[in-house]
């Protein structure tokens, strides 16, 4: 038995079949042994936010001088639009009375109630040329759950996908493991965006299953059709940029360009489902 | 001065430093990996710190530490995706076993054994994480992928490999004169 354990070719084997076992069983998002992945996020999560925060600075300071430029152009226009926005403020104001007004007696409960909102910082990005996956520094001790969705002010980013302790790893919807139930906001047709290999890389994604007689053009607004119990109904996805038409019934598809910018992405916000 | 230690005691002395040693160059493996290497993205590609240092330790060492190191490098970019636990892991450890099995019949710091080494693993390695993770799935997509994702990154590897053989090969070298010195002056001591 010990010269069958001290052979070389037994250890190999082993160790082989062990991480296919592991690959077997870590193949789903949600599985316990996931939690392995502490082992290196934990102790490579305060560098990761080292790193972030030191980045940012530098990145802060080479921009100041570009920013004076910009500033001086910018500071003209925006004194024209502060005359236009504050007359817009006053027309908001009232509509935004005039709408509690209506909801109130409607009974109407708005959809993100039922959501707490969790501001985070991406702390890294996906460490392959693979995937569009990363990592931000809100973990299980922050309550994040598995499947919450992530956004920012523009629109959709994606989802949690693997919690550790201190960080959580988000797969944008441009990552070819994402797929998103969506409605075309225009027509209101369903479509399904999904991340794509090819378009990836220059940050698009695509939207597959389209029906023959859709109403379907470019510059089209995408937003999510809260079908699948992940993501909330109505949130920006993006806008299309061409459509791709070919013979058959269902062989149509359309490549979405997100408002998101995953290239320039910093701050991100987690939908946290209220218990 | 170094202390005089004798049997097991000294075998856990040097194996302390060993495993810092490693514990240290995985965990920057990893920060790097998933932060500095971002900012010198070319085309959107990044090259894979993690693939070059487990090639470098190949290259140095005997085929149980490499194969070890491998694991752990390999386990480590499994954990940084976020996806499936494994796959690099088994790549890196059926990689580096023949390369460190010839890594003493070759001319460990010549610059074309380090390029050759490093691209032909490169390529490798992700050809396979390709068939694995992508093919199986219906993607059909391999020469836009061999051209556009796999060579320019086996290119950016062969450039990394270069600055950091030196620097690892240095620290390996100080930890085996760290053991000699000890195995000598714990004979002398007997």
């Amino acid at each position: 038995m010990r010269r069958i354990l001290t052979n070389k070719i037994f250890i190999l084997v082993l160790v082989v079949i062990l991480l296919l076992a592991l690959a077997a069983v870590s193949y789903s998002e949600r599985s316990g042994v996931n939690i392995i992945g502490n082992i290196i996020s934990v102790p490579a999560a305060p560098l990761q936010q080292a790193f972030s925060f030191v980045g940012k600075k530098v990145g802060d300071f080479f921009g100041y001088f570009e920013d004076v430029k910009k500033t001086k152009a910018e500071n003209e226009e925006l004194r024209k639009r502060i005359s236009e926005l504050e007359q817009q403020i006053l027309d908001i104001d009232r509509l935004t009375k005039e709408n509690k007004e209506l909801k109130d007696a409607l009974n109407f409960k708005d959809q993100y109630d039922e959501f707490d909102f969790i501001g985070s910082s991406i702390i890294a990005k996906d460490p392959g040329n693979w995937f569009e996956v990363f990592t931000i520094n809100r973990g299980s001790k922050d309550g994040i759950l598995p499947d919450s969705p992530v956004i920012t002010a523009y629109g959709l980013v994606g989802r949690v996908s693997k919690i550790d302790l201190l960080t959580s790893r988000v797969i944008s919807i441009i990552d070819i493991d994402s797929t998103v139930s969506a409605r075309l906001s225009k027509s209101r047709d369903l479509i399904v965006v999904r991340g794509d290999v090819e378009l990836r890389s220059k940050g698009l994604c695509r939207a597959d299953y389209i029906p023959p007689n859709t109403d379907i053009m470019p510059g089209d607004t995408v937003e999510t059709s809260g079908i699948g119990g992940i993501y909330p109904k109505g949130i920006i996805i993006g806008k299309v940029v061409s459509v791709i038409s070919n013979e058959g019934q269902y062989d149509s598809y359309a490549i979405i360009e997100p408002v998101v910018d995953f290239k320039r992405l910093e701050e991100v916000i987690v939908l946290k489902k209220e218990p | 001065m170094l202390p005089i230690l004798t049997g097991r005691r000294k075998r856990l002395s040097v194996m302390k430093y060993r495993v810092i040693a490693a514990a240290t160059l995985i965990l920057m493996g990893a920060f790097f990996q998933s932060t500095v290497l971002e900012h010198i993205e070319i085309f959107n590609i990044r090259p894979n710190l993690l693939i070059v240092l487990m090639v470098i330790v190949s290259l140095l060492r005997s085929p149980v530490e490499s194969a070890t190191m491998a694991l752990l490098f390999g386990f480590t970019m499994d954990v940084l995706l976020g996806k499936t636990l494994g796959w690099y892991a088994l790549l890196f450890f059926l990689v580096s076993i023949p390369i460190s099995m010839i890594n003493e019949k070759l001319y460990r710091d010549k610059i074309l054994v380090l390029l050759i080494f490093a691209s032909g693993t490169s390529v490798l390695v992700e050809f396979m994480f390709f068939i694995i993770v992508f093919m199986f799935r219906g993607y059909q997509y391999l020469p836009f992928i061999f051209w556009t994702v796999i060579i320019p990154e086996a290119i950016y590897n062969c450039i990394l490999i270069l600055p950091l053989f030196k620097p690892v090969a240095t620290v390996y070298g100080f930890l085996d004169r760290i053991d000699r010195r000890r195995n000598r002056l714990g004979n002398e001591q007997r």
